[in-house]
């Protein structure tokens, strides 16, 4: 997996830096397109790493499981998967966007299920995309006085280039965390109010170029978050 | 159609724009009859306000008729004439359903500026920079609606554009600011800032219970409005010690409650000011607290500062040691429209709030420019100038 993980930093890297410095900052470019080389080649080891995310949504915890066992459901709040195929009972193949369009994708089986409760995955690569193995899952509990129910989800996976690697990562936009973190937010805006609220395509007075830096920009400031 | 964008720093310009379309389904389009300036607008122009982005379209107190309904609208129908929260509420998140709608979990598409600035993201407003959701503003001839079913509310018939349209943001604000103070029978209550959240929350403490209302600033002509149309005290800070005065006024004891209706860009006079006023400008800090300090030095022990004037940054020289020793209270936070537009339409309806007067200049957004120029030096009496895209 080695090589492909390079690769799948390496290709959104370019449009990332623009978002973030807009246009003209070709040197900025290359040093982190250099940055990206080092911090996930195969002689940087791959560290243990784990994300752990949570959001409360005000709705009762059967019909957040249900939600997040229904494939279309999922896939339609969350902006990055671009699909999820079931298999089997206990086997799907997931896709997901990058900001640059260079999908990932896994094959989850999973491991651990208590309706209501809790879920459990283990994924490894398949289909398509780069693949993206690690293990993963959702818990949901009881928030305190009603305020409905608690999503904690844990992704353990080897970063490729350790701590520098996840840094990198996450200046292109390619941090598993920052997909986590936009997926329990929207999760929770289809939940709650219906949809996720978009921008795109509402009137500016700018050039394309500026709208495309702004777009850019937004796209930024929806994923990640907290430090 | 037009639309009146921000250009730059202290830069507006009329643009050609597309029109909207919904961009989601419990969206709304409406056509807008009218749109205010308001203060907060200043500091996106000032360029305090980080991620405003050229080409944005500015403007977030509005009112107009309803032209098309994405298709989860359920009460609004096309016709409708409408006052919409400047604030942007889902409705059925944790913090909307409580009623405190300006902290909604869901209506800001970019939360991730104001998350690494406060720790969480505050609800979307409209044209207010991509830190609250990057949504276009309301001075252009239509504007789109997100969550419209709650933050638009039919205007009772036979209001006013002038008395419905401040209803969307003056209004409420000032109405949360003397709210948040809690007053007691015999009140005292000290307001900075003459302008047309001030005047509200004037208005508001007086039906709230207050025994007196005093207002502080240093536009003797806002002050001069501010006794004429609601009766209320004022005190001129260019001409007065008014630290002293409203000690002395209030019997030595200070305001029981104080509103700070300035914000970031306050002004004053003195060393306190001149530091502010260097650090802000050589953009070492973005807020200028000077009003706020002075509301904290006054208020009475055990009293309640609320602020309502909009900050974003760090402040230093805040007088921390007078909050504690004299066991303040702070209140604040962007207005809950949606909590109090349907009663104020009420109280406006049954005469018991004008917010009318507020709008001394009616301009088509052709001279918006001008109008911004005009508000922010406090010429010709401006108190608002409100923009007539599409009058009807």
């Amino acid at each position: 997996m080695g090589e492909s993980a390079k690769s799948w930093r390496q290709g959104p890297v370019g449009n990332a830096v623009s978002g973030l410095v807009e246009a003209g900052a070709a040197a900025g470019t290359r040093a982190v397109r250099a940055a990206v080389r080092v911090a996930t080649h195969e002689r940087v080891p791959r560290r243990p790493r784990e994300i752990h995310r949570a959001v409360t949504v005000r709705r009762p915890a059967t019909e957040v499981y249900d939600f997040w066992r229904d494939p279309a459901a999922l896939a339609g709040a969350v902006d990055r998967i671009a699909g999820i195929e079931v298999i089997d009972e206990r086997r799907s193949r997931w896709t997901v966007t990058g900001p640059g369009g260079t999908p990932l994708s896994w094959e989850a089986e999973v491991t651990e299920e208590v309706p209501g409760e809790l879920i459990a995955w283990r994924a490894a690569g398949g289909g398509d995309g780069h693949a993206f193995g690690h293990e993963g899952r959702l818990e949901l509990r009881p928030a305190p006085a009603d305020q409905g129910t608690e999503l904690h989800v844990r992704v353990a996976f080897d970063q490729p280039g350790g701590p520098v690697g996840a840094a990198v990562a996450a200046v292109s936009g390619e941090d598993p965390d920052q997909l986590v973190r936009q997926a329990l937010r929207q999760v929770k805006q289809v939940l709650e109010g219906g949809e996720v609220i978009r921008t795109e395509g509402q009137p500016a007075g700018r050039s394309g170029l500026g709208e495309k830096a702004t777009r850019l920009a937004d796209h930024r400031l929806a994923a990640g978050g907290r430090p | 159609m037009k639309a009146l964008c921000w250009a730059g720093v202290n830069e507006v310009s009329v643009e050609d724009v597309p029109d909207p379309t919904p961009l989601n389904r419990q969206d709304a389009i409406l056509r807008v009859t009218a749109s205010s300036v308001c203060g907060s607008d200043l500091h996106l122009l000032d360029g305090y306000v980080p991620a405003m982005r050229r080409g944005d379209v500015l403007g977030h107190e509005f009112l107009g008729e309803v032209v098309e309904t994405g298709p989860d609208v359920r009460r609004l129908k096309a016709g409708d004439r409408v006052v919409v929260a400047s604030v942007i509420g889902c409705g059925r998140c944790g913090h909307c359903a409580a009623g405190n709608w300006s902290w909604c979990d869901n209506s800001n598409p970019t939360p991730v500026l104001s998350e690494r600035l406060f720790g969480h993201a505050p609800a979307g407003i409209f044209g207010y920079s991509h830190a609250t959701g990057g949504f276009a503003g309301s001075h252009a001839e239509y504007i789109r609606v997100p969550f419209a079913d709650y933050g638009a509310f039919t205007v009772p018939e036979g209001l006013t554009d002038a008395q419905a349209v401040f209803v969307s943001d003056a209004v409420p604000t000032g109405w949360m600011a003397a709210d948040l103070c809690d007053l007691q029978p015999g009140a005292v209550v000290a307001i900075w800032g003459a302008g047309a959240v001030g005047q509200m929350a004037a208005r508001a403490a007086q039906l709230l219970g207050a025994e007196r209302v005093i207002v502080i600033d240093r536009s003797a002509g806002r002050l001069a409005t501010a006794r004429e149309k609601l009766g209320v005290e004022t005190i001129d800070y260019a001409h007065e010690d008014f630290g002293e005065a409203l000690r002395e006024h209030t019997g030595g004891r200070g305001p029981d409650a104080c509103i700070e209706a300035v914000g970031m860009e306050a002004h004053s006079y003195g060393p306190g000011y001149a530091y502010d006023r260097i650090r802000q400008a050589a953009r070492l800090r973005t807020d200028r607290p000077t009003a706020l300090r002075q509301a904290v030095l006054a208020c009475r022990k055990g009293g309640t500062v609320v602020v309502m004037g909009v900050f974003l940054g760090p402040i230093d020289a805040f007088p921390m040691g007078a909050v504690m020793n004299k066991g303040l209270t702070l209140r604040t936070g962007q207005q809950h429209g949606q909590r109090y537009i349907p009663m104020l339409l009420d109280r406006v309806a049954k005469g018991e709030i004008d917010p009318s007067y507020l709008a001394t200049q009616w301009l088509p957004l052709e001279r918006g420019p001008e109008a911004y120029a005009m508000f922010k030096d406090d010429k010709d009496g401006c108190l608002r100038a409100v923009f007539t895209p599409r009058a009807a």
